[in-house]
């Protein structure tokens, strides 16, 4: 890969790592609520059951309505680490499942 | 629910207003003008003034024709002809061509109903300028292009869900708010009744076009991502694996079906007439019509049947063909959205609801201006939230004056139609930053807002005029039955909403009625009676 572009990722994550730490609740709104609705949405459409056309209309109807209810979690739950968390953690999964799944053709 | 997490998300509602309030105004303001996009599109183009006549020309070799010649310039990818209608009374069509040289050119020709002859050409003006800053707020390709702009606009309705959301559990005596607007009070208490009263009313309506909305947005940044994340990159892969593969080519040339035989068809079940129809494979044994008739329930964007564009026989279309729940679901959200499917008077009532939901969104920011202005809260200098203030009437009623000034613009337009969206833009964002900066020289909130309501009255009643004086299309073709009524009618409605809009300046106070701070006592000294 090119360095230059890890250099750009490193210092995005960094920058990212930085702003979760400082202001949890506002990061988890803002970005981890938006990757967290990305990943699920796509290793949903990978793992879910049924004709994949009419999974993807069904999953893209979901798409906003789960932006939204990950964003009013950001400042529902209590504690802004245990939000904060679990988008992170749905990221992840998501991000794995995506990897290892190869898509229905 | 405890007080911690009520006031945690009060703040929330709070800040999204402050923060993106005013860009989900502008996408509700437009949002409300988008609706009446066809009968805008009809008032701004004489070319829709025609009559209709009640057997359109035979249309067929006209159009065959045209695809030969298109055909000898290139590849053609996407071939599309329209019926006449009484909105759009014309044959139309369209055509995407790749050349060979690697470049793409897209026609868009009209030809007479009576005549068959070739229409001037007429590009994009108002019309599309209205809708489009709505759905995609124009957005330059040098930031991305429209698709990120359409984006942004999804995002609106993801904050207007959340805003919506969050509102309702910050209201925990809803049943007595939907009953409460103290209208003589105090101003905070009027605009925070109008705002309560407003958003619970609505609440079902508004929650519909922000979750429409956000699909519609949304969806377009969605399926790219999708496609990287689950098919590796592969677009093309997953449109296919979503809507099938077109039909292909054959190979061997045929005789066409007659596009005048088209017309004709209704649709087997519901018996509604052709309008549209996608022609795949043309002069070739594999050519498929697609047929879209006008759909029985007017909440199907579509009622589509497939036939072989060689003998007519009805074929199998996996793309148009299927008929799902997922897929009728997501097709009636078009119509959902804009409000096509219960006629004028279903988008007139949009129209009120849609300006509620841009109103709501106002007074949020004036209420949390005039509680930081006048009240007990914020921490900066009043002189910051007189700005704000300020900023806040220019940028919405300003977008409403820029709105009523397209349409003195569209009917004083002279250059060339190369150059009409352009200036159509520039009209756009020069009246709007006009009224921003009158309302900030201007360092009076209330009688700025009022005289800008008042010029946007004045520029709807002389655009009325000028179509008029212009076109020899009087607003009086409504009652003699003359002409084409649609026009018409957006004359009468643009007098109609003067006539509102004057009234509203009227109304509205010219000074801010409140208690005012009384001065500090003088200090008081005690002189001795010595």
């Amino acid at each position: 890969m090119n360095p230059v572009l890890i250099g750009v990722l490193v210092m995005l994550l960094a920058g990212i790592g930085t702003a979760t730490y400082k202001a949890p609740r506002l990061t988890s709104i803002l970005f981890w609520s938006l990757t967290a609705t990305i990943f699920l949405a796509a290793a949903l459409l990978l793992i879910v059951p049924g004709p994949f056309s009419e999974v993807a209309l069904w999953m893209s109807l979901a798409v906003p309505l789960i932006w939204a209810g990950f964003q009013f979690l950001c400042y529902w739950e209590r504690n802004q680490w245990r939000v904060t968390t679990l988008l992170i953690a749905v990221t992840i999964v998501g991000a794995v499942l995506v990897a290892i799944i190869e898509p229905p053709l | 629910m405890d007080r911690e997490r009520h006031q945690r998300n009060y703040d929330l509602h709070s800040w999204i207003g402050v923060a993106l309030g005013w860009f989900v105004y502008v996408v509700c303001f437009t949002g409300s003008i988008a609706l009446f996009y066809h009968e805008i599109l009809g008032w701004e183009d004489p070319a829709k003034r025609t009559m209709l006549p009640a057997e359109p020309i035979a249309f067929h070799e006209v159009f065959d024709g045209w695809v030969a010649e298109r055909d000898a310039e290139g590849e053609i990818e996407f071939l599309t002809v329209t019926f006449p209608t009484v909105m759009e009374p014309y044959y139309s069509a369209f055509a995407h061509v790749d050349h060979d040289d690697g470049t793409h050119e897209n026609f868009f020709p009209r030809w007479h109903p009576a005549t068959a002859q070739v229409l001037p050409e007429r590009k994009d003006g108002m019309a599309r300028w209205l809708l489009d800053f709505h759905r995609d707020l124009m957005w330059p390709s040098a930031l991305g292009g429209r698709t990120v702009g359409r984006a942004l606009v999804g995002v609106a309705g993801v904050i207007l869900m959340l805003a919506i959301l969050s509102g309702v559990v910050a209201h925990t005596k809803i049943t007595d708010e939907l009953f409460t607007l103290r209208y003589w009070r105090s101003v905070r208490l009027k605009w925070q009744d109008t705002h309560k009263v407003l958003g619970l009313w609505g609440l079902p309506f508004y929650t519909m076009i922000a979750f429409t909305g956000a699909f519609l947005g949304i969806v377009a940044i969605l399926a790219p991502l999708v496609a990287v994340l689950a098919f590796k990159g592969d677009q093309e892969a997953l449109i296919e694996a979503v809507l099938g593969e077109p039909p292909q080519a054959v190979g061997a040339p045929a005789d066409m079906m007659s596009l005048d035989d088209v017309i004709t068809l209704r649709h087997p079940e519901t018996g509604e007439v052709a309008r549209r129809v996608n022609i795949h494979n043309w002069r070739d044994q594999g050519a498929v019509y697609d047929v879209f008739f006008e759909p029985q329930s007017k909440l199907e964007l579509v009622e589509a049947k497939s036939y072989s564009g060689v003998t007519g026989e009805a074929v199998t279309n996996p793309a148009i063909m299927a008929d799902t729940p997922a897929l009728r679901v997501s097709t009636a959200i078009t119509p959902l959205h804009y409000g096509t499917y219960g006629g004028i008077t279903l988008k007139l009532l949009y129209l009120v609801l849609g300006m509620s939901a841009a109103v709501i969104t106002a007074f949020g920011s004036m209420m949390w201006i005039e509680r930081r202005l006048h009240g007990n809260e914020g921490h900066r200098s009043p002189a910051f939230y007189r700005a704000l203030s300020r900023l806040n009437v220019g940028i919405t009623v300003g977008v409403a004056v820029a709105t009523a000034g397209l349409f003195v613009h569209n009917t004083l337009y002279s250059g060339t139609e190369a150059m009409r969206m352009i200036w159509t833009g520039w009209a756009y964002f020069a009246v709007w930053f006009a009224a921003i900066g009158y309302a900030w020289f201007r360092a009076d909130d209330y009688r700025a807002t009022k005289e800008l309501i008042t010029l946007t009255g004045a520029f709807l009643l002389i655009a009325s005029a000028l179509n008029a004086t212009l076109t020899g299309h009087p607003v009086w073709f409504v009652l003699t039955g003359e002409g084409h009524a649609p026009t018409a009618w957006v004359d009468v409605a643009l007098i109609v909403a003067s006539i509102a809009t004057f009234g509203i300046a009227y109304a509205l106070p010219s000074f801010r009625v409140g208690k005012k701070r009384k001065p500090a006592a003088p200090a008081t000294t005690f002189v001795s009676a010595e």
